[in-house]
């Protein structure tokens, strides 16, 4: 019989465990498939029934003119009070006092004070009319309050600068557009390239945000697979069924490489689950804050699913030579958390950080953790890179290979078998 | 040496400080059923282990079918099957699952596999407990499992390591009955290590007998009560250590 025959009998063997063991499974696919949609639901819900709040305080409580124009500190306070409510991000309240607003809105997040002598600022042309903001210590919103709030300030000012554009050219007897004066430099719509200069569109910069998305999505196939491949050989030990399978006629390729290749297939169903949990929890966090849409297409989805059988390979090839050497669950179990501690760390960077753009002294030893090539073959089909993505996939493979080759090495039967196991 | 199954020269086997095995010699004859006697520690399962390839000697030659162990590690392979003595099976797998996964890890291809897994069931004899999960079997259940996927591949040689450990009273006799019938119907050379003094009478054509790593006595059970002039091979052990003979 033939070596890949043996190959498929032990995982063969192995999916037939796997399928049966409920709780790997529930850990895998049901853990994301929930938790991610359900983290996207509470900040679905969140967004909606408890959007910041911003309060208005009117203390100026004056009128005055702007040419023929009466302008009231209460009309400023319900523009403020209009464009935050337009933005259907925030919700905002006027009020006629600091403490009615304390005692009213407890939870706010920001308080908008128009001061005494506002008005008599704002219809000046010599000075500055200055709101007061107050920010609640501790609150959550506070920095989205914040941003609104500087919307909205934009769209006030622009209305009050166009009432003053308009009178002074009215004076001056000139004709005037205010918005070369209100904002005489504006940026046209926006082109995409690529690092090289490459034009790109609006989808491409869509498909890249969704390749980073996919790049992090590669961290969930660690735990699984350090967990499943710790169980396979120690397990064996523990459940004393490794000493019959060591007296079979298979040799410690076969062995450890049936037991690889039937980890990678659980890699597999929680790469899957994974994205599928992404899916559900990005396209909540669209529908309630209208952040960019993901773009998945088909070559995408290829690669990706090539990246997840290559990190689920390379995840356990990684942990293979010291479980095969370890006497002790223990022992495995810090090995696990190494490992996946540094999935955790590039998978993690990948999503907020593009490697190739940092300096060469950080990408040195960033370019020794063979999961780091996993994300960049992403990164280069991002890019349409195709040699990048050829030495990045053949490093992440001859990585694989060679920590198996070294388990096969270092692959040691009596020390599996004789030795504590706790 | 055609008519040797196992040879065994000088065996030694060290363990850091210890010294497992000091020097043991026999041989097993083709079709024999020999047995290997001795308290806890003396050196048996650390004797089986090395015949069945598993772990290596510190020195000694040890030949299976004119095949030494250590150079022939694979050939040696396809000639025994091994049942140690704390053997668990697959759980989340059921009895025949367990058997077929066995069979086709030896057999040339999944007709034969099916073959020998079928015959594994005529040996486990479970009934239609067969198909179900091994996590729901009794301990004597798996150990049947396991005798049978022993003796399911025909092997040139068995090595059972304390085969009835661990089991009641019928379930220990059914499975020695197996056992010798199997042996017979077979030709089947057969080493196994026990505790159980009646097991080994009942079994063995000769038997070893093994203390703190060195064969005190070889010989029939007849020869060694008479040798020892005692009723039982359990008296004949313990004189053979305090050195009592005849």
């Amino acid at each position: 019989m033939n070596k890949i025959i043996k190959i498929k009998v032990i995982m063969w063997k192995e999916f037939i465990d796997l399928l049966r063991d409920y709780k790997t499974i529930a850990a895998t696919v049901l853990l994301p498939l929930m938790i991610l949609p359900v983290l996207g639901f509470i900040s679905f819900v969140l967004a909606r029934e408890r959007p910041p709040i911003v309060i208005i305080v009117d203390e100026d409580k004056s009128t005055g003119y702007l040419g023929n124009e009466t302008i009231s500190s209460r009309y400023i306070a319900y523009l403020f009070a209009y464009f935050i409510n337009a933005s259907r991000k925030a919700m905002s309240f006027i009020s006629s006092s600091i403490d009615e607003a304390l005692h009213s809105y407890p939870y706010f997040d920001v308080i908008l004070v128009i001061r005494k002598g506002f008005i008599r600022n704002i219809t000046s042309f010599e000075k500055v009319a200055y709101i007061l903001k107050i920010q609640r210590v501790g609150s959550a919103r506070a920095n989205e309050a914040a941003l609104i709030v500087e919307w909205a300030k934009n769209w006030v000012s622009g209305i009050i600068a166009t009432k003053k554009i308009n009178i002074i050219a009215y004076k001056a007897n000139i004709t005037i557009n205010p918005e070369s004066i209100r904002s005489p430099i504006d940026l046209e719509k926006v082109q995409y390239v690529t690092p090289t200069g490459e034009k790109r569109t609006l989808l491409d910069e869509l498909k890249a945000q969704t390749a980073r998305l996919l790049m992090f999505a590669l961290f969930f196939i660690a735990p699984p697979i350090v967990t499943f491949i710790s169980d396979s050989i120690i397990g064996e030990r523990e459940r004393k069924t490794i000493e019959i399978l060591l007296t079979a006629p298979i040799s410690k390729t076969e062995l450890l490489l049936g037991k690889v290749f039937a980890t990678t297939i659980l890699g597999m169903i929680a790469a899957i689950a994974d994205i599928m949990g992404l899916l559900i929890y990005f396209y909540l966090l669209y529908t309630s804050y209208g952040l960019l849409p993901i773009i998945i297409d088909l070559s995408l989805l290829a690669i990706h699913s090539l990246m997840v059988f290559i990190t689920s390979l390379l995840t356990a090839a990684l942990i293979l030579p010291f479980i095969v050497r370890t006497k002790t669950i223990r022992s495995a179990q810090i090995v696990s958390s190494a490992v996946i501690s540094i999935a955790t760390i590039v998978f993690f960077m990948a999503l907020f950080v593009e490697i190739p753009s940092l300096p060469l002294i950080i990408r040195i030893p960033l370019y020794l953790i063979p999961f780091t090539h996993c994300a960049l073959v992403i990164y280069s089909y991002m890019y349409d890179y195709a040699l990048g993505l050829v030495v990045h996939l053949t490093i992440a493979v001859l990585s694989s290979l060679t920590l198996i080759i070294i388990a096969y090495k270092v692959f040691d039967e009596e020390r599996i078998l004789i030795g504590p196991t706790t | 040496m055609d008519n040797v199954a196992v040879y065994v020269r000088d065996l030694r086997k060290r363990y850091g400080r210890i010294e497992a095995l000091r020097g043991i010699s026999f041989s097993v004859k083709r079709g024999e059923i020999f047995g290997i006697v001795g308290p806890n520690g003396a050196g048996k399962t650390t004797t089986l282990r090395i015949i069945a390839t598993l772990i290596k000697p510190t020195s000694g030659i040890v030949k299976v079918f004119n095949l030494d162990v250590v150079k022939h590690r694979n050939k040696v392979r396809k000639l025994i099957s091994y049942l140690p003595e704390e053997a668990g099976v697959y759980d989340r797998l059921t009895g025949w699952e367990n058997l077929l996964f066995f069979a086709r890890l030896y057999a040339e291809d999944y007709s034969e596999a099916e073959m020998m897994a079928n015959y594994g069931a005529r040996i486990a004899d479970l009934g239609s407990r067969l198909y179900d999960k091994a996590e729901t079997y009794s301990k004597g259940m798996k150990r049947r499992l396991l005798l049978a996927k022993t003796l399911m591949l025909k092997p040139k040689l068995a090595l059972l390591d304390e085969p009835t450990t661990g089991l009641d009273v019928f379930a220990a006799v059914e499975i020695r009955n197996l056992i010798k019938e199997y042996a017979k119907e077979f030709n089947t050379t057969i080493i196994l290590s026990s505790h159980n003094m009646l097991e080994v009478e009942f079994l063995c054509d000769r038997v070893a007998l093994i203390n703190k790593g060195i064969i005190i006595d070889i010989g029939t059970p007849t020869d060694l009560k008479e040798k020892y002039n005692v009723n039982n091979l359990e008296e004949a052990f313990v004189n053979a250590i305090r050195g009592v003979r005849k």
